[in-house]
């Protein structure tokens, strides 16, 4: 009688606002975000700094701070409500279904533990693993993820190791005890490109081997082009366009997401190409704009776009490609009020 | 050709001492010629903050000179080096730790105007506003303000202000971008080009992401653990690199676009100690075309075409030779 837990989406996400309470005022960092992924799937959030994709993948595992913070809407994962339960019930879900691979390894990993014992902790804790048979499968661990010689480097610090090891034992640690589902934030920002490389092929190998589902969390459009089955924008909160990757970069709607790529050097574009900036700055989320909130550094704003925040639409085009835009671009029907559309 | 305006030769600068000496940048020789935009990359460690560290005299240099329009930096006592300092400028990657926290825009960019004694308070003033205005800011506005008060592009933009109210001749630009989003970050290049054809700027720009030094570079030099790989002219070096470690560095770079092929020649591992660096050619132990000759030998760096020089002992030539002929 239970419904096929493998049919449905893996992540659902309805109508998510988190709010935290600043000395200056509420501060909306996720502001009415809905979307679902399939099993399997890899989604890229995308969107500069301030933009709430960090505080979107966090809120979607649950992963916020308790003070100052007000959730509305709903997520679920893996069957499991995340919004408004308490972290006991949440501890059943983390790291033996979900697991999250932070930005900086260097302060996500405890510097007083060696690295075998943090991967092995886990292990413990969620798998009830026996001590030596933890210690075991954490050195196999190790080698899963590529570090060479891992019996001796399990009993390193984290300070030993570089920067794309210290990612490596992170990857470790998040995929010990076989989550269905991971979340990576900024995962390779910081690693020079050739570790970059062979951190992100890592990750793509672990995603084949176990059918991992996948959000990627990253300013860099390259990673997200290369790696990822589906895009969100986000800016101020907000997404404002998704689609699936190759529809995304094939035929882009919102002029944010064009101001993006073409601010973007390209390694494959003559010298001293000009680039197109985006003029200002990402607004205040304490005192967003009223209407469209990239209006103001949107170079096809009219009234209407200061004045009235488009909804996020299916375009004509293609039913999986949405976005929030009165005047989009690459022939997609401009957005639609609710009332216009009856 | 016109004489460079920095000439590096031969350029040691070693931290530490005894068993824990590390040759940060182990013998680079390179010219950054007048009016153009030497880009300098690498992966982190090899030395590129170093060298642009050194030509400016903030790293102690072990051996080698450093020819800034025609004097030897090197030989030069402090109150000279000091004179000096005001023709070569440095932009830092941190915008807004590298302004202090506790003067107003103002004061931090008619800071180098009353170190060096130049004209009146009022002269001062007008020459400030100036700067202020052709970087994007708002003199009226942000004067009195102080560096927290601005975002990190702001803050970059008030540092480029600083750096050319002394009218210098060469910009050292140290990751100047690599912590900005890409809207700001491209408002700042833009800006620095523009900024460069104006004052007649020679600069050398240190980055590790390839795609940037591309776009702001006229020529391109690319380091590995101290040592220097390849120089060529930009376009030319990243469409035929010679050298195979930035053949690996190009391949592992990512474009915005899902329909171009991954296919990058992964490097194994990560380089090497620079405590304890491998003989002759230091890339030799990740390099998939290393003989007994890369070990045996350091390659030194030579011109295989006009002004693209390589140090390598296998370079890449054979697309280089079908290239040429192509042109005729």
């Amino acid at each position: 009688m239970s419904i096929d837990q493998t049919t449905l989406p893996i992540v659902d996400v309805n109508h998510l606002t988190t709010t935290f309470a600043t000395p200056r005022g509420p501060l909306t960092a996720v502001n009415d975000v809905s979307l679902t992924i399939q099993r399997g799937r890899s989604l890229g959030v995308v969107g500069e700094s301030g933009s709430g994709k960090t505080v979107l993948s966090r809120s979607i595992i649950g992963l916020l701070p308790t003070f100052n913070v007000s959730q509305t809407g709903t997520a679920m994962v893996n069957g499991h409500q995340v919004i408004g339960v308490s972290n006991k019930q949440l501890r059943e879900m983390w790291g033996s279904e979900v697991a999250m691979v932070f930005q900086d390894p260097m302060t996500a990993l405890t510097p007083t533990k060696r690295v075998g014992e943090q991967i092995a902790e886990s292990l413990r804790i969620n798998l009830k693993m026996s001590r030596k048979d933890a210690k075991a499968r954490a050195v196999e661990l190790l080698r899963q993820v590529g570090i060479p010689s891992p019996e001796r480097r399990a009993k390193a610090y984290p300070n030993q190791l570089s920067g794309g090891m210290r990612q490596r034992v992170m990857i470790a640690i998040a995929i010990a005890c076989g989550p269905k589902f991971l979340v990576a934030d900024e995962p390779t920002t910081g690693l020079d490109v050739t570790v970059q490389a062979q951190v992100l092929d890592l990750i793509g190998e672990l995603r084949r081997e176990s059918d991992l589902t996948l959000i990627l969390v990253t300013h860099d459009l390259g990673v997200v082009a290369t790696r990822t089955d589906d895009v969100a924008v986000m800016y101020a909160g907000r997404i404002v366009e998704q689609a699936p990757t190759k529809e995304l970069f094939a035929n882009v709607a919102m002029p944010y997401t064009k101001g993006l790529l073409d601010s973007t050097p390209r390694i494959d574009a003559p010298s001293h190409t000009r680039l197109t900036s985006i003029d200002g700055r990402p607004p205040d989320l304490v005192n967003p704009p009223k209407g469209c909130a990239f209006a103001p550094r949107c170079t096809m704003a009219t009234e209407k776009c200061h004045e009235e925040r488009p909804p996020l639409v299916a375009s004509t085009l293609s039913a999986n490609h949405l976005f929030a835009c009165w005047y989009p671009l690459g022939g997609h029907a401009p957005a639609t009020t609710p009332s216009e559309q009856q | 050709m016109t004489t460079p305006l920095l000439s590096v030769k031969d350029l040691v600068v070693t931290y530490g001492r005894k068993r824990s000496a590390v040759q940060a940048v182990a013998g680079i020789s390179f010219e950054v010629f007048e009016g153009e935009t030497l880009g300098l990359v690498g992966e982190s460690g090899c030395g590129k903050s170093t060298t642009g560290r050194a030509i400016l005299q903030l790293e102690a240099i072990t051996s080698g000179s450093v020819t800034f329009d025609g004097t030897d930096l090197t030989t030069l006592d402090r109150e000279a080096m000091r004179q000096k300092r005001s023709e070569l400028q440095m932009l830092f990657q941190d915008p807004i730790s590298s302004l202090n926290p506790r003067r107003k825009i103002s004061q931090i960019v008619a800071e180098p105007l009353a170190i060096w004694n130049r004209g009146d308070q009022a002269s001062r003033e007008q020459v400030v506003n100036d700067i202020l205005l052709e970087v994007g800011i708002d003199p009226a506005l942000a004067g009195d303000r102080y560096p927290r008060e601005f975002s990190g592009g702001q803050c970059q933009r008030i540092s480029i202000a600083r750096s050319l109210v002394a009218n210098p001749k060469l910009l050292v630009c140290d990751e100047m971008v690599s912590a900005l989003d890409v809207s700001v970050q491209a408002q700042i290049i833009n800006l620095l080009t523009d900024l460069k054809q104006k004052h007649n700027l020679t600069l050398l720009f240190i980055a590790h992401d390839l795609a940037v030094v591309k776009n702001v570079s006229d020529r391109v030099a690319v380091m590995y653990l101290g040592k220097m790989c390849e120089i060529g002219p930009s376009d030319l070096l990243y469409e035929k690199p010679l050298h195979p470690y930035t053949e690996a560095l190009l391949s592992a770079a990512l474009v915005p676009d899902p329909n171009v092929e991954l296919n990058h020649t992964v490097l194994q591992g990560e380089p090497p100690s620079p405590l304890n660096p491998p003989s002759g050619c230091r890339f030799r132990t990740r390099c998939p075309k290393a003989q007994d000759r890369c070990a045996a030998e350091v390659p030194e760096l030579r011109e295989l075409a006009p002004g693209h020089q390589v140090a390598c002992h296998f370079p890449n030539t054979t697309t280089y030779v079908t290239l040429q002929s192509s042109e005729h």
